[in-house]
């Protein structure tokens, strides 16, 4: 188990990590997500022991390990990278760590083959880091972690220097090998899809502090702030104020829009300013009247794009603001041609879809 | 890669014909010196102008001087470890400079170009200085401490290269591995930086190896190098022993560099290159390490001496006969050995001053009185010898051995007799006429050509340089070095020259024949003195009184074929040498001959005159 306990790292004035808390339970694939600068390298590299705490404690399995060297750390690293040793071969790599250790010649082999075989790299032992493809690389990089067993294994976005089709067959492997393995993977990617795919529970960063913390389903449908309904997927954003709102339903009043209905919700307290959010995959396109358990607002389709699996379309609503919509494509077939640029649309959703975000 | 990039275009600029040919014309420029002096190494001739077939006499003889070995031993020994030290340094500089920041981290980063840009000559004399100051004994290990500082520099930055392209996160890995940071120094950063690292040892080889000027000011007893005895032997004109040396030195640094470049460009070094490498730096720093324990002795003699200005045989006798450890220096003139004494530091127990030198010395108290008594074999030195004008207390010097300045021509283009300051007047010889590059030895010859003897009067100064002036246009140079040279090749068929420059060349071509001028010569007497701090100076006076050994003088002027003040070696010297009057000159009085005196004060009168005459 990992704890970060009001874990801050300053650079003069930048606050790259700022009052963290953070607990981490043993076998969990946790992933910490968040635009480039945010700061998660820099909590990952206060756990591997690269970087100094400016405030607050670690513990691992209940040992404050805050101000331990990092070869003293019970903790493995897979650099962004790869950082291999480029004198070593794939074999000389992937024992370092047990030779340091001095471990009987014997069990050193038998790990090595062992996490070898695990990691596909059977057949590369003798290769040199620098003839080795990409997606190899990174095998020998986790290979080289894996193999001393370490209670967390921290991985800086393993898969960001990958191609797309490379990355997402690793990423595959990836989860079946931490089920494998058991060991706790701390991962960190700014790529919101690697988050939902992979984690058991994602912490979505901003400027150093952690916005929300939970499971990939709950962030996405019930994102806490508006950075992460934002950052997560699309989102359709409305300023709104709650005219009313009673146990299982919230009457908002979006200016010169309408009035819409949120249901499935705890009691708001009514005059309050909120967000009001949908997703674009949520809404769709009718010349239809809504039914009774929809909502309905008008608009003109002002940009229509063919994604293949999907069609994009920005309506724009009363007052110049936009929204997004997705449709799918097997869903749109015959009406893809009934809607074009320019014509007045009725959008439609479900009262239960949607998201109150207080600011 | 930069030849990718350049296309050829139909404006033809680079293409241009006269570009190629000043490019390569330049580089000729460069190498054909190179390529005549190594051609020349094989020459059997002496003379470095003249053809006479391939031979590797002067290699045969270049490898059975020890003198050379010698100084080829305390190159290498002061190379070697000046490159291990300034490795070791440069090192752990780049790393930090690469690595860490820090205050004072730009500072630090130009001090380190201070160096690359000094010239040489301000660096020496500015560790000189500070070896003084602080009272370190000049020796090799000072020669070893100023290597180290102009090839640390070098060395750091060229190791830097290497750091700087070595990700940080390298290291990283290393300890989130679990290895200390001394395991990741050794298993992952160096093996990484190596080739900078081994190139950077090259190149600090190469430049200690080649150093001459800081050497010149740093070295002490006993750190001659190689450079410093190659510029000692230019003393006797450029022979092709001389060529050898400086082709061996050539191939040596070329192979050196070559082999930074190669390693420079190889990321990764083979084993077996790594393992040869290994064994040959072993085996030489075995060898260094082993070899002074062969010739340990606790007594020890520093002689500061001309090269070939003593018979090595004589030192080698001497200490197999006494176990004193003898170790001998080379000076090229008077100023350097007074230069050095000045100094305070140098440690010598016997130099060989020129009697003009001896007064100079004297009067600065730099010289320590000998003690005659326990110098039996004194008594063997011609009295007249004994407490000359230079000193008369005699006290001072032993004198060693004498010569003058007479002249040389070559009979093929020069009626005889030549027996007069006279001819080096002569109109028929405009052109072909070589003076000294020594204004004592040339208004000497002018005040004798005017007929009175050469003392502190302004007015017969000034009459000797205004015949100096006539003189002049008639004259090819003023030279000191290259006389033998110079009349071997025939540019010079009349010159005036020391006895012993003459004895050579009239011992090597008949045609070559001594004028000896019946207004008289100008002598010099070379002395042995013992400075003022000499460290062993009960050693000096046992040496001297060995060399005063009558079968020793005579053994000594075989060799060195100038005559010493010694009547009873005479009886055992060849009679063709005794009566080579360039060896013996015939002196009827020994109290009448003229020698060079220091002038005093008259000193500037008399450089003005020589100025006056240079530039004229
Ligand atoms: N060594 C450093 N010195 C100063 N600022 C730094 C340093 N390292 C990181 N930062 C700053 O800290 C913030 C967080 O960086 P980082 O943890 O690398 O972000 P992420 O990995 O989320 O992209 C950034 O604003 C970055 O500029
Ligand atoms: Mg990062």
């Amino acid at each position: 188990m990992l704890e970060l306990k009001n874990l801050s790292k300053f650079y003069g004035n930048v606050k790259a990590v700022n009052q963290v808390n953070l607990t981490i339970s043993k076998g969990e694939f946790f992933c910490l997500l968040g635009p480039s600068g945010c700061g998660k390298t820099t909590i990952l590299r206060m756990v591997a022991g690269f970087e100094k705490v400016t405030e607050g404690n670690i513990y691992l399995e209940g040992k404050d390990i805050t101000n331990d060297a990092p070869n003293n750390r019970d903790v493995n690293t897979v650099f962004q990278n790869y950082a291999l040793f480029p004198n070593l071969s794939v074999w000389e790599n992937i024992a370092y760590g047990l030779k340091i250790r001095k471990i009987t010649k014997d069990e050193c082999n038998r790990r090595v083959e062992d996490v070898v075989r695990l990691t596909g790299l059977s057949g590369f032992e003798k290769r040199m880091p620098s003839k080795l493809s990409g997606g190899q690389q990174q095998r020998v990089a986790l290979a080289r972690a894996l193999v001393n067993r370490p209670s967390i294994l921290l991985l800086d976005e393993p898969l960001s220097a990958l191609d797309k089709k490379i990355a997402e067959q690793t990423r595959n492997e990836l989860s079946e090998l931490q089920r494998k393995v058991g060991i706790t993977f701390i991962f960190v990617t700014h790529n919101q899809t690697e988050a939902l795919a992979l984690a058991d529970r994602i912490a979505v960063m901003k400027d150093g502090i952690i916005e929300h913390c939970d499971q990939p389903k709950e962030i996405y449908e019930k994102p806490r702030t508006h950075f992460v309904a934002d950052f997560i997927g699309s989102m359709n954003f409305f300023e709104c104020t709650i005219k009313a709102s009673e146990d299982k339903a919230t009457l908002l009043e979006i200016p010169e829009i309408g009035d819409v209905i949120l249901t499935g919700q705890n009691k708001q307290e009514a005059g309050k300013t909120v967000q009001f959010c949908v997703r674009p995959e949520r809404m769709k396109i009718s010349m239809l009247q809504p039914a009774e358990y929809e909502n309905c607002i008008k608009g003109v389709i002002r940009q229509k794009t063919y994604l293949g699996e999907i069609t994009k379309f920005v309506v724009e609503l009363a007052g110049n603001r936009q929204i997004s919509i997705m449709a799918q494509n097997y869903l749109l077939k015959l009406s893809n041609e009934f809607y074009d640029i320019g014509e007045e649309v009725n959008i439609i959703w479900s009262k239960t879809s949607g998201e109150i975000i207080h600011v | 890669m930069a030849g990718n990039l350049s296309r050829n275009n139909d404006l033809g600029i680079g293409q241009s014909k006269w570009l190629k040919f000043i490019t390569w014309f330049g580089i000729a420029f460069l190498l054909l010196p190179l390529i005549i002096l190594i051609v020349y190494s094989f020459n059997e001739s002496r003379t470095v102008t003249r053809w006479e077939g391939f031979s590797f006499r002067w290699y045969k003889a270049l490898f059975s001087d020890v003198s050379i070995w010698l100084a080829i031993k305390n190159s290498l020994t002061i190379a070697i470890v000046s490159t291990l030290v300034s490795v070791s340094l440069g090192t752990m500089a780049a790393m930090l400079i690469a690595r860490y920041s820090f205050k004072g981290k730009k500072l630090l980063q130009n001090i380190l170009y201070i160096p690359v840009i000094l010239p040489d000559i301000i660096f020496g004399v500015a560790l000189l200085s500070l070896f003084i100051l602080i009272k370190f004994p000049l020796g090799i290990i000072s020669v070893i401490c100023a290597h180290v500082t102009f090839s640390f520099p070098f060395a750091t930055m060229v190791i830097m290269g290497k750091v700087i392209n070595l990700p940080e996160s390298l290291s990283e890995a290393s300890l989130d591995l679990g290895a200390s940071r001394w395991q990741t120094f050794v298993k992952v950063i160096l093996p990484n930086i190596a080739p900078g690292v081994i190139s950077g040892a090259l190149f600090a080889f190469s430049m200690s190896i080649d150093d001459f000027v800081i050497t010149f000011f740093t070295a002490g007893v006993g750190a001659s190098t190689l450079p410093l005895k190659i510029y000692s032997l230019i003393k006797h004109g450029i022979t092709p022993s001389l060529n050898a040396i400086s082709t061996i030195l050539i191939v040596f640094t070329v192979v050196v560099l070559l082999m930074a470049n190669f390693l420079q460009k190889t990321k990764k070094i083979s084993r077996s290159f790594k393992i040869a490498l290994g064994t040959f730096f072993l085996i030489i720093v075995g060898l260094l390490v082993v070899s002074p324990f062969f010739t340990k002795s606790s007594e020890r003699l520093n002689i500061y001496n001309y090269s070939n200005y003593l018979d090595p045989e004589l030192i080698k006798k001497f200490s197999n006969e006494t176990g004193i450890k003898v170790t001998l220096d080379y000076v090229n003139d008077n100023d350097e050995m007074l230069a050095k004494l000045q100094m305070g530091v140098a440690g010598y127990d016997i130099i060989f001053p020129t009697a003009f030198m001896v007064e100079i010395m004297k009067k600065q108290n730099l010289l320590a009185p000998i003690c005659i008594d326990s110098i039996p074999n004194y008594k063997y030195i011609t009295p007249g010898f004994r407490k000359m004008s230079f000193d008369t207390t005699g006290r001072y010097y032993v004198p060693y051995a004498y010569g003058y300045t007479g002249m040389v021509y070559n009979s093929n283009y020069i009626e005889g007799p030549v027996d007069s300051w006279d001819i080096l007047w002569d109109e028929r010889y405009k052109g072909k006429i070589m003076m000294i590059n020594e204004m004592r030895e040339v208004f000497f010859v002018a005040s004798k050509r005017l007929g009175f003897k050469m003392d502190t009067s302004l007015s017969k100064l000034n009459m000797a340089r205004d015949i100096l002036i006539e003189q002049k246009p008639l004259l090819k140079k003023y030279e000191s070095n290259a006389i033998g040279d110079l009349m071997a090749s025939e540019e010079v068929w009349i010159a005036q020259d020391w006895s012993g420059s003459i004895t050579r060349l009239t011992s090597s071509d008949p045609k070559f024949k001594l004028g000896y001028p019946k207004e008289g010569v100008l002598f010099f007497i070379d002395n042995m003195c013992i400075p003022a701090n000499a460290p062993n100076k009960g050693n000096a006076e046992r040496f001297i009184n060995f060399l005063l050994d009558p079968a020793h003088s005579a053994q000594n002027i075989n060799c060195i074929m100038y005559a010493m003040p010694n009547d009873s070696a005479k009886k055992l010297i060849p009679a063709e040498i005794l009566n080579n009057p360039t060896v013996f000159p015939k002196i009827k009085n020994f109290d009448s001959i003229e020698i060079a005196r220091d002038f005093g004060e008259f000193n500037r009168e008399l450089t003005r005159a020589w100025m006056e005459v240079k530039v004229h």
